[in-house]
């Protein structure tokens, strides 16, 4: 079938130029929110980083982080309460379905397929927090106030969910265990910290294995926190503590030596060699 | 003129002579260390609030040049009044830049890690060890090299300043064009076989406070690692986050951290905006200051110690052999 008319060959070049740049506003539908929970989210870990607020008031809530996804999981203890995924980068809020976010041992949790149970306005960073609305409520992610004072061994592993999982991947040399389970001087052992010291997040949890370990034993533990920027803090200036971690080490409470940094990195071997001589 | 006639008192000449030599490898040895990481010491020229007449970067360049030409003029025996008298202007520069640190420091103004890069930033100095060490090595030579001996070496003159002026353009050329040249494993602390437990900071003291890397970032005793020094308010940051969170997705069994000075706000909103697949931790800008002449530098290390670096972002592929 012949055309009545003919086309130039520039005009068909610029009609299919005109088609192609045009081409995404016949295939784009309406902007979406994006729904990133398509398949099972793994690897959420509880972490101490913070805690989290609801209308003013503190929410008992597990704070779980992704390390593939970055996303924060926020689950309530109040199985009636929706939990909260939060997405860094795009901002996004959603509430989960609570069928569909299973919390597991160790400290991990999942969330399954087809969990999100609505979509809420991003999130707004407001100094250190976060803050969101969910239905209506303010709900804010705040900074976790170090830990600050004198607490024992079973307090420590209770209040830290990262220092608990820490201290249960150590192993600790059973000898080194055994030699000093059977010192017979009273020992005791102040361990000066700081939540916020990327060290003591590595060393004091194998104290603790440590501490709970030679429970029975003449070895006394007992941990305290300092708060950042601690120069001035009483306690620190009384036992002349200028870095954390900072052991020090009394046998019939005469300091006998100290134990600093990384030298924890093996607690029962460090005080086998300060003690056992 | 006092110093002529002052130079020319009979003495013993070689004491003046070894003097002038001594000062002058003194002023070498720290001028090269500069010229390498011209920028930093600009900083801390803007640090002391120098840079009031004349732009920190020039007075920085202006500086090195001359400390290194009279430094050579002295090695060579050079000592004459146009090389006495801007030495003793030196001299004097010096030793106030380190005693006003010193008071600074004393009065609790500012830190150990504060001291002035006199030496660039390749040697670590308290304020006070800076004060003492540049008083005793700078003015006792420069005052026998100026007052003692038998004056002026005037034979081989010529040579002597032929040898000067190629050296001070050398060093000109050097400290110009060094930002621009891969001499970053000379210029900074961070090179390869280093172990990060020697990175640190601050006086090594009872009753001082001294921060290593190795406590700051403890993971890195154990591993592998990929680090990058950077700073989070840098215009470009978002390729440094691009470049590391495809580290951090692409390699198996290596950790992806980010260095930075920052405060608790500033790295909890970089996380909010980026959600960085890697670790983000705050280092002091005086720990960190010395790994870097520019942003950003990056290395890798295997069980504490350094294997790799590269002047800016790592490059694609694997950082591990």
């Amino acid at each position: 079938m012949k055309f009545g008319f003919s086309i130039s060959l520039s005009s068909r070049v610029v009609a299919a130029t005109l088609l192609l740049a045009a081409w995404p506003l016949f295939t784009s539908g309406p902007a979406t929110a994006r729904s990133p929970i398509d398949e099972v989210q793994r690897g959420f870990e509880l972490v101490d980083d913070y805690v989290a607020m609801k209308d003013g008031n503190d929410l008992e809530a597990r704070i779980y982080s992704s390390s593939a996804s970055r996303a924060i999981l926020i689950v309530p203890e109040d199985i009636m309460a929706p939990a909260v995924i939060l997405w860094p980068r795009t901002r996004e809020v959603e509430s989960l379905k609570s069928m569909k976010v299973q919390t597991l041992t160790g400290g991990f949790a999942e969330v399954k397929k087809d969990a999100v149970a609505a979509l809420h306005p991003a999130f707004q960073v407001v100094g250190t927090n976060v803050v969101f609305d969910v239905g209506g409520v303010e709900m804010r992610l705040k900074p976790k106030p170090p830990l600050v004072g004198l607490y024992d061994a079973p307090e420590m592993l209770g209040s830290s969910a990262v220092y608990k999982r820490r201290a249960e991947d150590y192993t600790p040399s059973a000898e080194m265990l055994e030699k000093l389970g059977r010192l017979s001087s009273n020992v005791r052992v102040r361990v000066f910290f700081g939540t916020w010291c990327p060290a003591c997040g590595q060393m004091v949890p194998r104290i603790l294995t440590v501490a709970e370990n030679l429970g029975e034993s003449n070895l006394n533990f007992e941990f305290y926190g300092l708060p950042k920027g601690f120069a001035g803090e009483p306690e620190a200036e009384r036992h002349d503590i200028h870095s954390v971690p900072t052991g020090v080490i009394f046998v019939d409470e005469q300091e006998v030596g100290r134990i600093q940094g990384n030298d924890w990195r093996s607690p029962e071997s460090a005080l086998w060699n300060l003690l056992g001589s | 003129m006092l110093t002529e006639r002052l130079a020319t008192r009979p003495g013993p000449g070689r004491l003046g002579l070894a003097s002038g030599v001594l000062l002058g490898v003194v002023f070498v040895v720290a001028a090269i260390p500069k010229a390498l990481d011209p920028m930093a010491f600009a900083e801390q020229i803007r640090f002391e609030g120098l840079d009031f007449a004349i732009p920190a970067d020039f007075l920085a360049w202006l500086v090195i040049v001359v400390e290194a030409c009279l430094g050579v003029a002295l090695i060579v025996g050079l000592r004459r009044r146009w090389v006495l008298v801007p030495t003793g202007f030196l001299v004097i520069f010096f030793v106030f830049l380190t005693a006003r640190s010193y008071i600074r420091w004393m009065s609790g103004e500012l830190d150990d890690a504060s001291a002035c890069g006199c030496f660039g930033n390749l040697v670590d100095r308290s304020p006070a060890e800076a004060f003492w060490q540049d008083l005793f090595l700078l003015v006792p030579p420069f005052l026998l090299a100026a007052f003692i001996g038998k004056g002026y070496a005037a034979a081989g003159k010529s040579w002597r300043v032929l040898l000067v002026t190629f050296a001070t353009l050398a060093v000109a050329i050097l400290a110009w064009a060094s930002p621009r040249l891969p001499l970053d494993d000379a210029a900074t602390r961070l090179r390869v076989g280093k172990r990060i437990d020697g990175f640190c900071a601050g006086a090594n003291r009872p009753g001082s406070e001294r921060v290593c890397l190795d406590i700051l970032v403890p993971e890195l005793l154990e591993g592998r690692h990929l680090v990058t020094v950077d700073a989070l308010d840098r215009a470009e940051i978002d390729e440094t986050v691009d470049v590391l969170d495809r580290a951090a997705t692409e390699s198996a069994g290596m950790s992806v951290w980010l260095l930075a000075d920052a405060s608790d706000e500033q790295v909890m909103a970089f996380f909010w905006e980026w959600g960085p697949r890697f670790e983000v931790r705050e280092t002091p800008l005086p720990l960190l200051r010395p790994l870097y002449r520019m942003l950003p530098r990056s290395f890798a290390v295997e069980d504490g110690r350094v294997t790799r670096t590269w002047a800016g972002l790592p490059e694609p592929g694997p950082a591990f052999e």
